[in-house]
């Protein structure tokens, strides 16, 4: 019987810089070329070090974690679920549904996934059931672009989800990328006072604020996208129909890549460098005090949720979506 | 040689033409894509830039930024 020898064309491979398998990541800013093992390793490291260099957790804490089903948060959760028990952190996962058509349930059924594989549970809070309407629908009543109601929607969600479930935190994906896009855009603008905001974190304001902190804060967006897909983690890829990718801060995204390339490790230094002279720039003097409806943070008499829904429904929600939430706590239990 | 190429998420699947060795790097280039702005899976494995492709080869590019 002839035997055929089936010729097999193979790749040149690009080698992990300590093991020699295969390589999935490139990262110049830190001289290594890195296999799926080590990349992983490294990113997992690299979060540990940030919570413990700027202090984000304490002992003991729950920590109320945001997620949208996208590539940062997906990625998020599952670093702060592998390290919960040696920070002994209990997690506690939110998600909100805006109500955006076909794009809003896309993202619940990649959370679902996400947090039965971690074993970690969630709330989901609907706006329209809490709120009565979508974002959209808000949107178009206010006459106000949808990514600004959705900002002022999910923040007041969010901060009372913390309250409400007594977390000491709440974890948010922004990634390295995000916050640099962010400060820079500020900067540009001469917003000094704004600038400050993207910090690591954010300090608690007794019963009316949870400080928000940010695990990824030296994560490069590459590298949350890169460890997602490496690791098979539930999310999905799909843009919010809404977001722009003209905008400004998409475009400073883009270009502050093309630096990096340039000046490798121009990014990181740019955040540990913000993270350090957050102090230096201006504070913005505005009194803060209780909203005299739903009883959170506000720099007037109604805080911005309250004024906001009191605008399109006759009357401040922010209390009816307080207990909404308590309700959805106690169906946890 | 051929390479096959879908840009994620929707993007339809097609067939690139490429005459001589090729890294990821090439195709992106040759894609007019920006190598550090996309994240590259060949045959569903998360490539660097510098792998090699060759023929027959399934190239899925993923966009690194979210707007916002």
């Amino acid at each position: 019987m002839e035997t055929y020898l089936r010729c097999t064309v193979l790749p040149q491979v690009v080698k992990c810089s300590i093991c020699g398998d295969r390589a999935v990541a490139s990262l110049p800013y830190a001289r290594l070329v890195l296999c799926r093992k080590h990349f992983t390793e490294f990113i997992e490291k690299k979060v540990e070090k940030t919570i413990k260099r700027y202090k984000l957790v304490g002992k003991g804490w729950r920590v109320l974690v945001a997620v949208s089903g996208g590539k940062d948060s997906s990625t998020l959760l599952t670093i702060l679920a592998k390290l919960a028990e040696v920070l002994d952190l209990s997690l506690l996962a939110i998600y909100i549904n805006l109500g955006i058509p076909e794009y809003s349930e896309k993202c619940l059924s990649t959370v679902r996934k996400l947090v039965e594989l971690l074993n970690v549970k969630l709330i989901i809070v609907d706006v329209k059931e809490a709120v009565g309407y979508t974002i959209p629908e808000l949107a178009a009543k206010l006459r106000r672009p949808a990514c600004s109601v959705c900002g002022t929607v999910k923040r007041y969600i969010l901060n009372a989800a913390a309250i409400e479930s007594r977390a000491s935190a709440l974890a948010l994906g922004h990634n390295l990328d995000d916050l640099a896009a962010y400060a820079l855009k500020e900067f540009l603008n001469q917003n000094l006072g704004q600038v400050s905001k993207f910090g690591p974190k954010t300090e608690s304001i007794s019963d009316l604020a949870v400080g928000r902190i940010r695990p990824l804060y030296e994560v490069l967006e590459r590298e949350s996208l890169i460890y997602a897909l490496v690791n098979n983690i539930p999310f999905l890829p799909d843009e919010c129909p809404y977001v722009r990718l003209s905008s400004l801060e998409f475009t400073l995204k883009n270009q502050l890549n093309k630096l990096e390339s340039r000046f490798p490790s121009i990014k990181v230094s740019f955040i540990r460098r913000l993270a350090k002279n957050l102090g230096k720039y201006p504070r913005i003097q505005q009194e803060l005090t209780k909203c005299i409806t739903c009883g959170l943070i506000a720099s007037t008499e109604l805080c911005s949720f309250c004024r906001m829904t009191k605008r399109v429904l006759g009357r401040p929600q922010g209390s009816i979506v307080r207990e909404y939430i308590r309700n959805k706590l106690k169906e946890l239990k | 040689m051929q390479v096959r190429l879908r840009i994620v998420p929707g993007g339809e699947e097609k067939v690139l033409e490429i005459k001589g060795k090729a890294t990821v790097r090439r195709v992106l280039n040759k894609l007019g894509l920006s190598p550090e702005e996309y994240v590259v899976t060949r045959n569903g494995e998360v490539v660097v830039e510098d792998e090699e492709v060759i023929d027959g080869d399934l190239l899925e590019v993923y966009r690194v930024a979210s707007g916002g």
